[in-house]
């Protein structure tokens, strides 16, 4: 562990969203903002809009026409290699109506496609948001974390139903 | 596919919130909250009403001024102590921004209360109410209101920003209790429905609270926590009283029992939640010599206001609260010995 600052790793796609106010129809694949966008089940028929009120993220209600295997929510990494950090860690606050869970995990490009490691606890959403803090250890333990990637994202996995969910915060860092 | 605009106060909008501040012996509260003020864009005019402080709470003694403020800064001082009810009334008067919040000295605004003030229209709704926290929930490790009414806030489930209050859930958010005065009130919805505080020492926001609700026709809600409420054990604070000006809540119950009745049956059980939680809470409250008095009057209010058919549906939704009110109604004092 080295006396290096944490890094915030997402700062141009998030810093956007709180320092902008956004609202439209969420089109899949298409960027929000440079660097964020939601990548739905295409054969699911997922329909939805944002809106991004003042210091928060994004606001999204989601519906979707038939049972979605996967929805998430892909924020670009500005990180390729891991040598020399510790950790990668994320800190959120999301609220819903009803409680509900979002699985994060760091996405990393590879050879063949990508590798996925999830993060060890899933991000609760319940009315009023609590602070989730998690990281993952950048030692080699996990295989699905090489320590150089040509790209990284985070990806959100939110629920396949329909579903409301405020993102007021969420920061990814490393150090 | 997104619209974007820069966040932030529109340039060709002018600063238009009147914050009405009823104080009582707390300028170092005051002087807090005024720098507090002084860094919200959107606070175009500051009204103090002190309530006969022992020491006058003019902000000009404490070197705060319009230009200082940033907005524009009425004073009045009440010749004797009248009660925070009196005192809002008074600031009311005096409002002349398109939109007013009360809010005490001992108050504090959170960050989240000027990016609130940035999304809430000028116009074309009644008030907007929003969350707040208070400070034994702080200290406890949370963040939020205490638990009875986060269960109501749940329970209404309504998220986000800013959101329109559906009709069908008012008769559940009606029932919040705790610093009822979280609110931005269109200055004319108030000054078109003639709602005022009760002015009456303790319990001079419930008029102002339930009637608000009751009249209003396009209320809007926000999650976000833009007050927090600092809460000290047996201070000043008028949360802290136990003596018999308690008693006078019937004057501000009385005027909204009356319009309960008026509007049809979606209110009586709340109310009637209402009612029966806070006479349980300020029965604790109340020193002992009191409770006798306290007790005949909740008879009497009782006895007044719920009639057969409302104690019904009290009856049939909640059988326990109406027990509860069984009990009091058959209240009678005891006998003193000769």
């Amino acid at each position: 562990m080295t006396d290096t600052p944490p890094a915030t790793l997402t700062r141009e796609s998030l810093d956007m969203l709180r320092s902008s106010s956004l609202s439209g129809e969420i089109v899949p694949e298409a960027e929000i903002v440079p660097g964020l966008r939601f990548v739905p089940d295409p054969d699911a028929g997922m329909r939805g809009r944002f809106s991004s009120p003042a210091g928060r993220l994004l606001e999204i209600e989601l519906t979707h026409e038939r049972p979605a295997r996967w929805c998430g929510l892909h924020i670009r990494l500005d990180v390729g290699d891991l040598s020399g950090l510790g950790i990668v860690g994320l800190s959120a606050r999301f609220a819903a109506p009803h409680a509900i869970a979002v699985a994060p995990c760091l996405r990393s490009g590879t050879e063949t496609g990508f590798a996925d490691c999830f993060f060890a606890k899933q991000v609760a959403a319940l009315p009023r948001p609590l602070l989730h803090l998690d990281a993952l250890e950048t030692d080699g333990r996990h295989d699905a974390l090489p320590p150089a990637a040509p790209w990284r994202e985070i990806v959100l996995f939110l629920p396949t139903g329909d579903v409301r969910l405020d993102l007021h915060d969420l920061r990814i860092f490393a150090a | 596919m997104s619209e974007a605009a820069a966040k932030g106060p529109a340039p060709d909008l002018a600063p238009d919130l009147a914050v009405v501040i009823p104080v009582w012996n707390d300028t170092d509260g005051l002087d807090r909250l005024l720098g507090q003020i002084a860094g919200i864009e959107a606070v175009s005019q500051v009204v103090v009403v002190d309530d006969a402080s022992d020491i006058p709470a003019d902000p000009a003694r404490r070197g705060w001024s319009a230009a200082r403020l940033g907005a524009d800064l009425v004073f009045a001082r009440n010749a004797q102590q009248r009660g925070a009810g009196y005192a809002r009334n008074r600031g009311l008067q005096k409002v002349t921004a398109g939109r007013v919040i009360f809010f005490d000295s001992d108050d504090r605004f959170t960050p989240e209360f000027a990016r609130l003030m940035e999304e809430l229209p000028r116009d074309g709704f009644d008030f907007g109410l929003f969350a707040h926290a208070d400070s034994r929930v702080a200290q406890a490790g949370g963040w939020g209101p205490l638990a009875g009414d986060e269960r109501i806030w749940e329970r209404v489930g309504i998220i986000g920003a800013l959101a329109e209050l559906p009709a069908g859930k008012i008769p559940e958010l009606i029932q919040l209790s705790a610093y009822p005065w979280n609110k931005v009130y269109r200055t004319g919805f108030l000054r078109e429905t003639g709602i005022r505080c009760t002015e009456i020492m303790v319990h001079n926001d419930i008029e102002l609270h339930w009637l608000s609700f009751l009249r209003a026709r396009r209320i809007l809600v926000s999650d976000r926590v833009a007050a927090l409420h600092v809460v000290q054990r047996n201070g000043a604070r008028l949360t802290n009283r136990s003596g018999a000006e308690r008693l006078e809540m019937f004057r501000a119950l009385d005027p909204v029992a009356q319009e309960i009745a008026g509007t049809g049956p979606a209110f009586t059980l709340p109310f009637a939640k209402f009612v029966m939680a806070l006479f349980h809470w300020a029965m604790g409250q109340l020193a002992p010599e009191h409770h006798d008095i306290f007790r005949a009057r909740i008879r009497g209010f009782l006895a007044r206001h719920l009639d057969a058919a409302a104690f019904a549906r009290i009856a049939r939704a909640e059988p326990e609260l109406a027990a509860r009110i069984n009990d009091h109604l058959a209240w009678q004092p005891r006998a003193v010995p000769a």
